[in-house]
């Protein structure tokens, strides 16, 4: 059953088009992560979806009733949606024990504060506290406490967790996801930030220009971005010019790294060969190799190898590959690659 | 969860108000357009252009021309002392040349007469108003100076640059917008000021249009004069726009600057605070010892009259009664200047920013004659007094209720509003509180200036009404120095905690924000 039904949702402002026809829907009790770079529409994606904004065309349905259609909605206080904002906007003048009981009627007890603290791994006695005088992370979690309260069928994160410095961020994240996973909510977060839209997300949903480019799970983005632009954005990748052979099973690309077999549809004849990083094994090869190690830049646990494939050659070109051993090659030593897995194969610009 | 319904764009009831009241703000300007429309070139131009026009424009230009350059040099120079030096009793004086802008000018030259008789012309005007109005510099420069990035000075240092150097080529031009600003509300101030200039016999246009009126009520020749003066004051407004220029000034650093090194004034010393003391003695000793050598020579007879609190309560009434009107009458120009800013909005509020510009007698002049020819019932009440006050001081609130308003966090708004409050309910509980504190200033602000208007009141206010400003005003008239005293007391006395409330709201008074505890 899907919690949230989007279709065809387009927005601008004063001209400016942000969101053009945009349909993505979230299954309930799923976590979708909406990502994009700064300025792609994401969070108003999002605040469309929390009522504060009303939509120029397409419609919004959550738990199957429209809630919002253009020039028609219904209003932020009226949708069973939490919104947790950047900075958690907590309200300064009330205490956490009174921000985490606003949005219940009536005056809430003690207990039911206290129960939903714990809930968010906080200890009970911060209630009197102010907010001023918590630690990002704590302020975070409050915001999430505040918007659970009053049990909402879906709950919108705006990068809840890009103001925590990193140690703090994914143990927040984790336990953030592991929370709502136990109650049931439906979830739609919004970052720029890849590494958390890929451990966070059931669904990822990857926006650009105002337009859904790529929406699946997070492992199918990853191994089978649809274009070069989706690529790069979710990770690093080596992109090596190639020529297309073979059909189907067959399909292969004949690169500076050899004969790579291709795992989507290209037609035959040049391509863009891409390949994610941890695909390519690197062994000391001497003198056989066919890559010279050019540079060993050192970041502790791991090196990233610059290797000049096939020096010399019509194929010749250059590498960035990361290497995990105690025994690192030197500059200068020759190396052989191996390739496992699929490449993805997409026109060349 | 909750029914569909249609959205509105902004809440209709706010654009309607704000709209009323930009259109009331018409009136004045709309006034001297239609009279000089329908007056006739031929009677136009006899009434302009003749000698004692031409005199009165030489007054009132030598006067701007004079007292605008020295209240900037005055204004800066206390200012960069204050902020950027090691002035002894430094946040004593801070207070003290502020302070003028809690004496009424009339009161500051009712003071400056009776200390010297002999003080009267152009020279007096231009002492009197540099003294009372200098501060309009000295407050907005003194605040510009305490936000300048200090760094951008150490960096014109780095590159050669000597104190002085450092100070014109790089701190000055920094200035210039709030020395650009405070020297247009100075230039304004001289086009209206009424008493002070009357009380030293120098005529301006406004005292002659004051003259012209009390001699033959509202005649064509008060219009003409009324309309010259507003050429001059439209003059003034080309000037300071074409003064302010395009460049920007904003800090392109992040973070927070750090405080600006005050400079050890060394062998400068003495003369600093020779300037700082003697401005104090004339701006506000001067005129202080004269009120009270006044109100030593009244005895305790003086107090003894009734007119005193009867004047003192209606003034605190219509300046109660003005500063809420006018204050719940800005909210709705501010709130969709802020929150739904388009070219209405802007159009909206530069329409009051133009009436409140207009000297008040001019406003006077155009109620007066509109409620006599279309709502005559109007006339002579204390709603028109109000309506004049409302005019006059509309930008003081909507200046303050922007800034207010332009402080809340929209996160929280949006946060209650998703944890179940209605949009209303939602302003009310959140963003109230952060306007709060800004609404106060700008109704504080129109109070102070309510309780010490004496020009459009004296037009204006019902026969029989009498404020602290027309009581003052017709006992100086009676040649009445002692009886006038404690009149200018108590507007003194009115004033002054208002004035030193806005002055402390100034962030280097206020208490260190707390820090957050992670």
């Amino acid at each position: 059953m899907s919690q949230i039904e989007i279709a065809g949702l387009g927005k601008s402002f004063g001209g400016t088009t942000v969101l053009t026809d945009l349909t993505l829907t979230v299954p309930a009790g799923s976590r979708t992560v909406v990502v994009g770079a700064s300025g792609s529409g994401k969070t108003t994606l999002l605040r469309l979806l929390g009522g504060f904004e009303t939509p120029d065309a397409g419609s919004i349905r959550i738990g199957g009733r429209i809630v919002a259609d253009p020039g028609a909605l219904v209003p932020a206080h009226e949708r069973a949606v939490g919104y947790v904002s950047q900075d958690g906007s907590l309200f300064p003048h009330l205490s956490v024990g009174a921000n985490v009981g606003f949005g219940l009627s009536g005056r809430p007890g003690e207990k039911s504060v206290a129960e939903l603290l714990e809930m968010v791994s906080l200890d009970a006695g911060l209630a009197t506290r102010r907010p001023d005088q918590l630690s990002g992370g704590q302020q975070q979690r409050v915001a999430l406490a505040r918007a659970l309260a009053r049990k909402p069928l879906v709950m919108l994160l705006d990068e809840p967790f890009s103001s925590l410095d990193a140690g703090l961020r994914a143990a927040t994240r984790d336990a953030v996801a592991a929370l709502l996973e136990a109650e049931g909510v439906t979830t739609v977060l919004v970052t720029h930030d890849q590494a958390e839209a890929l451990s966070f997300a059931h669904q990822l949903a990857v926006i650009r220009d105002g337009r859904l480019a790529q929406v699946g799970t997070p492992r199918e983005l990853y191994a089978r971005p649809a274009d070069v632009r989706t690529a790069l954005f979710l990770g690093d990748a080596i992109l090596l010019p190639g020529v297309i052979s073979g059909r189907a099973a067959e399909a292969a690309a004949e690169c500076a790294l050899g004969r790579v077999p291709i795992g989507n549809s290209h037609p035959e004849g040049a391509a863009n060969v891409m390949l994610r990083p941890e695909q390519l094994t690197v062994e000391v090869d001497e003198p056989r190799g066919t890559g010279l190690v050019e540079s060993v830049d050192f970041f502790g646990a791991a090196v990233v190898l610059g290797i000049r494939l096939n020096p010399g050659s019509s194929s010749e070109s250059v590498v960035r590959v990361p290497h995990r051993s105690l025994d690192n090659p030197a500059v200068g030593s020759r190396v052989s690659i191996t390739v496992s897995g699929t490449a993805m194969a997409f026109p060349t610009a | 969860m909750g029914r569909l319904r249609p959205t509105r764009r902004l809440p209709s009831t706010l654009l309607v108000i704000a709209g009323a009241v930009s259109l009331l703000g018409l009136v004045p300007l709309g006034y001297i357009i239609v009279s000089v429309a329908t007056t006739g070139w031929s009677t136009l131009a006899a009434l302009v252009f003749r000698a004692r026009v031409g005199e009165l424009l030489a007054n009132t230009g030598l006067l701007v021309l004079i007292t605008v350059p020295a209240s900037i040099a005055l204004g800066v120079a206390s200012a960069w002392l204050i902020e950027r030096t090691r002035l002894p009793a430094g946040r004593l004086f801070a207070v003290l040349l502020a302070a003028p802008l809690a004496v009424p000018a009339f009161v500051s030259s009712y003071g400056w007469v009776s200390a010297v008789p002999s003080l009267n012309g152009l020279w007096a005007g231009v002492l009197i108003s540099t003294l009372c109005y200098f501060p309009l510099v000295y407050l907005p420069t003194a605040a510009a100076l305490k936000r300048l990035d200090p760094t951008i000075e150490e960096a014109a240092g780095a590159l050669g640059l000597g104190a002085w150097a450092i100070f014109f080529r790089v701190v000055l031009p920094q200035l210039r917008l709030p020395i650009v600003g405070g020297a247009l509300l100075v230039g304004l101030h001289q086009l209206a000021e009424y008493g002070a200039f009357a009380m030293v016999r120098f005529d301006t246009f406004t005292t002659a249009i004051v003259q012209q009126y009390q001699s033959t009520f509202n005649g064509p020749s008060a219009t003409a004069l009324a309309s010259v003066l507003v050429l001059c004051c439209l003059v003034l407004l080309v000037a300071e726009s074409a003064g302010r220029g395009r460049a920007r000034y904003a800090r392109i650093g992040s973070g927070v600057p750090r405080a600006a090194r005050r400079r050890e004034l060394g062998r400068w010393q003495l003369p600093a605070m020779a300037l700082v003391v003697g401005i104090v003695v004339l701006a506000l000793v001067v005129p202080f010892t004269s009120v009270a050598h006044w109100l030593v020579a009244g005895g305790v007879e003086a107090w003894a009259n009734d007119a005193l609190l009867q004047a003192l309560i209606t003034t605190i009434g219509y300046g109660l009664i003005g500063a809420f009107v006018t204050l719940a009458l800005a909210f709705p120009i501010a709130f969709i200047a802020v929150r739904r800013p388009s070219r209405t909005s802007r159009a909206l509020e530069s329409m009051n920013y133009l009436t409140s510009s207009l000297p008040g007698i001019v406003t006077a002049l155009a109620l007066v004659t509109v409620t006599i020819r279309l709502v005559h019932p109007l006339y002579q009440t204390a709603a028109l007094v109000i309506l004049a006050y409302l005019l006059m001081f509309l930008p003081r609130a909507i200046v303050n209720l922007r800034t207010g308003l332009a402080q809340v966090p929209e996160g929280a708004e949006e946060a209650a509003r998703s944890l179940g409050r209605s949009p209303l309910a939602a302003f009310l509980t959140v963003a109230v509180r952060h306007i709060a504190p800004s609404a106060l200033a700008g109704a504080a602000l129109v109070f102070l200036a309510i309780v010490t208007e004496l020009t459009s009141t004296l037009l204006l206010a019902p026969s029989g009404t009498r404020t602290l400003a027309t009581q003052f005003w017709s006992r100086i008239n009676d040649i009445d120095y002692v009886g006038a005293a404690p009149f200018a007391l108590l507007m003194i006395l009115l004033s002054l905690p208002v004035t030193y409330f806005l002055f402390a709201r100034e962030p280097r008074f206020s208490r260190e924000p707390r820090g957050n505890a992670a």
